[in-house]
Formats: C-alpha cells, sequence, structure tokens
C-alpha cells in the first residue's frame, strides 16, 4: 500500500466520520466506524479520537510509517437519517469490499440526500408544539395557538440558520420570538398565560437532549465531549433565555403587560 | 394522563420528522416517545420523585430503542435520541437561565438542580441498560458457540 493509498483510505474514513458527527451521532459510533473503515480496506493499526468540534486519525503502515489527519467540524445540527446511511454503509464496506473511490462517492451522495423540506418541517413543528402545550397541561387555546407560534417559530429559525447568523444570535432571536408570540396571544386574551405556550414553542430549541447527551459522554469516559456538549448546551440556553428574558422585559416596561 | 401519553407520542413523532427520521422509524420513535412518558407519568402518579421516574422511562425507551434496533439494523440512537425529548428536562433548563436573569435566584437554584439530577438519571438510565445490553449480547454469542 502506497502513500497515496493510504491517505485516500484516512480520507475516507474522516468524511464518515464526519458526516456521523455532523449530525448527531454518538462520540463512541464515530470512532468505530472510522476504525472499521480503516480496518476493511486493510489498515490494521489505527487509532482515532472525535470530540463535538474535530475528528483526529492516526494510522501505522507496515513499513512502520505513521500517517495522520485532522477534520474541523464546524456545523452540528441533527439530521438521523444520514447517521443511519453511513452506519449502513460501514456495514456494507465491511462484508464485500469496494474501490476507494467508490466508497468516497457514497459518501457523497449521502451527505448529499435531502432533509424533509420547509414545510414539512413547519407543519411538524406547529403539530409537535401544539402536542407538547397538552403534554404540559394547557387548554384548548393553547392547543390551537400554539400550532400556529410553533411553525412560525420554525420558519424564523431556518430562514435565520440560512442567513449563517451564527447559533448564539439565532436562539436568542428564536427566543425572544417566542416570548413575544407568547405575550401578544396573552394581552389578546386569546390565552390565560403565556408561559406554557412559550416554552412549547421553545421545546424545538432548548437543548434538554444536549445536555443529557453531555452527561452520557461524560459517564461513559468521553470527557473532553461531555465538558463540551455541556457548554453547548449551557450556551444555548442562556442565548434563548436572554432573548426570551430580554424581549419580556421590555414589553413589562412599555407595552403595560 | 392518556391525553398526554398520546401527545408525548405525537410529539416525538412529530420532532422526529424536524430530525429526519424517515419512514417506519418514525412511528417507533413516536411509539416510544409516549412509550416514556406512559412510565414517567406512572411513576409521578405514585408519588415517586421527577428523576426517578425519569430513570425507569429512560431505561424501559433504551430496551425498546435496543430492540426495534436489532430488528430494523440501524442505530439505536435513531429511536432513542427523539423519544427522550418529552422527558428530557429542557424546558426545566430554560426556566433555570430565565430565573437567573430575573433575579429569583432561590427559584434558579431549584430549577439548576432539578435539572442536573433529572437530565443525570435519564443519562444513568440509558448507560446502564446499553451495558447490559453489550454483555447480553456477548453472552449469547459465546453461549451459542458452546452449544
Amino acid at each position: 500500500m502506497n502513500r497515496y493509498e493510504i491517505g485516500e483510505i484516512i480520507d475516507i474514513a474522516c468524511r464518515a466520520g464526519k458526516i456521523i458527527l455532523e449530525n448527531g451521532g454518538e462520540i463512541y459510533r464515530v470512532e468505530d466506524t472510522m476504525r472499521y473503515i480503516c480496518s476493511a480496506f486493510g489498515i490494521d493499526e489505527c487509532d482515532s479520537y472525535a470530540t463535538p468540534t474535530m475528528i483526529v486519525i492516526s494510522v501505522i503502515d507496515t513499513k512502520g510509517e505513521v500517517f495522520s489527519r485532522m477534520m474541523r467540524i464546524r456545523h452540528r445540527g441533527v439530521n438521523l437519517h444520514k447517521v443511519e446511511a453511513v452506519n449502513n454503509f460501514s456495514r456494507a464496506v465491511i462484508n464485500n469490499p469496494i474501490t476507494p473511490a467508490e466508497a468516497r462517492a457514497e459518501l457523497a451522495a449521502i451527505d448529499q440526500r435531502s432533509a424533509y423540506n420547509l414545510w414539512t418541517t413547519a407543519l411538524a413543528a406547529a403539530v409537535g408544539t401544539s402536542a407538547f402545550t397538552l403534554v404540559f397541561g394547557g387548554g384548548f387555546s393553547e392547543f390551537i395557538f400554539g400550532f400556529f407560534l410553533g411553525g412560525l417559530l420554525r420558519l424564523l429559525v431556518t430562514l435565520l440558520n440560512q442567513v449563517q447568523l451564527g447559533y448564539f444570535t439565532v436562539n436568542a432571536m428564536g427566543g425572544a420570538a417566542a416570548a413575544l408570540g407568547g405575550w401578544l396571544f396573552t394581552y389578546f386574551g386569546l390565552i390565560p398565560d403565556w408561559w406554557i405556550m412559550t416554552l412549547s414553542a421553545l421545546m424545538q430549541l432548548v437543548p434538554g437532549l444536549i445536555f443529557t447527551n453531555a452527561l452520557r459522554d461524560a459517564a461513559a469516559g468521553d470527557l473532553v465531549s461531555g465538558i463540551s456538549r455541556g457548554i453547548e448546551a449551557l450556551s444555548i440556553v442562556t442565548a434563548l433565555a436572554s432573548g426570551a428574558g430580554g424581549t419580556l422585559l421590555l414589553l413589562a416596561r412599555f407595552g403595560g403587560g | 394522563m392518556l391525553v398526554k401519553v398520546i401527545s408525548a407520542a405525537a410529539a416525538a413523532a412529530s420532532f422526529g420528522i424536524l430530525f429526519n427520521v424517515q419512514g417506519g422509524n418514525l412511528i417507533l420513535t413516536g411509539i416510544n416517545g409516549g412509550l416514556g412518558y406512559f412510565v414517567f407519568a406512572l411513576c409521578t402518579a405514585n408519588n415517586v420523585e421527577s428523576y426517578i421516574g425519569m430513570f425507569f422511562a429512560s431505561a424501559v425507551m433504551t430496551i425498546f430503542a435496543e430492540i426495534a434496533a436489532r430488528r430494523r439494523k440501524v442505530p439505536a440512537t435513531i429511536f432513542l435520541a427523539v423519544a427522550l425529548i418529552p422527558i428530557v428536562p429542557g424546558g426545566r433548563m430554560f426556566s433555570f437561565v430565565l430565573h437567573l436573569l430575573e433575579g429569583s435566584n432561590q427559584l434558579a437554584v431549584a430549577d439548576g438542580i432539578q435539572t442536573l439530577l433529572e437530565s443525570g438519571a435519564i443519562a444513568i438510565g440509558i448507560i446502564v441498560v446499553s451495558s447490559f445490553t453489550q454483555v447480553f449480547v456477548r453472552l449469547k454469542r459465546r453461549m451459542g458457540e458452546i452449544l
């Protein structure tokens, strides 16, 4: 195996790991997948390391020469279909070998796969918000108006993400919009209280899952990932609460609420 | 309670769309979300502390997810991540920071501690079940070799 071939295999492993990490897969899944792919292509001595913001891989060839590669992860979202697809890909590569070029094309195709379109996700967010108003003990009016607030919030957040405002600002504005919506519905007497409505709409943004995963990582021994996910969750919730809190403060002062 | 369980299932399934879970997996995710909330509500109705209820809920959901994952040959996270959303204390985390900003420190501390306990309990539920699953799978394989 020459340098070029090893470089290609490392590249495939990194790309597979990157897709899993960027789309909400677990840390150990990223590391394991990278090692499996290397061994499927005939590299036996391989070590990989992943945190939510980067992945590193290092291999030794039969002559004792060391090769490594680092990839920075800038985008973190959740797209579980891609995680599933890469998982199937690595399973397939282990069982019946393919050429590196084919593997790379397949990974590129997985990364290009489209998610649900904007209107479907907005509808899903709307239905989800309505469902959450009932989970939190809301009444019929909250169920109805939560539908609109949740859908509109999703549209706003998608738009802000598209112009790449950065996750902190997007979440702060999302929090502000949810608080404003809840306050307006209450002000016009459509719902008894803003809290359940605003909270239900914000369920699509709050990092409860990220925080739970942070503790899970830490307990599983991935300490660095635990810390970074924990900080991620804290900064998201700070953004949401400062947006919502600031809006409510302004409304209380000038809106007569 | 039935209304809440069904709403939790509907919430999990519709958030599955936001996280791009596709096809039949979406239905299983919804069922798992409802199942977890049912266990949690059952514990709460019997005056069990909320975080202990969440431990049992996440353990049951992880068992469901591991079984579904083996049936359908996909990672267990697909069924677990989204289904956890109705019980993870995201809202409490939000009210923790909101109370801090309002200056109601006592309420904030209570919320913060509750958030830590609850998400810790959920994480422990997942970890305990998935480690036992791995041991169980290994044992089963070894038994298969011996027999």
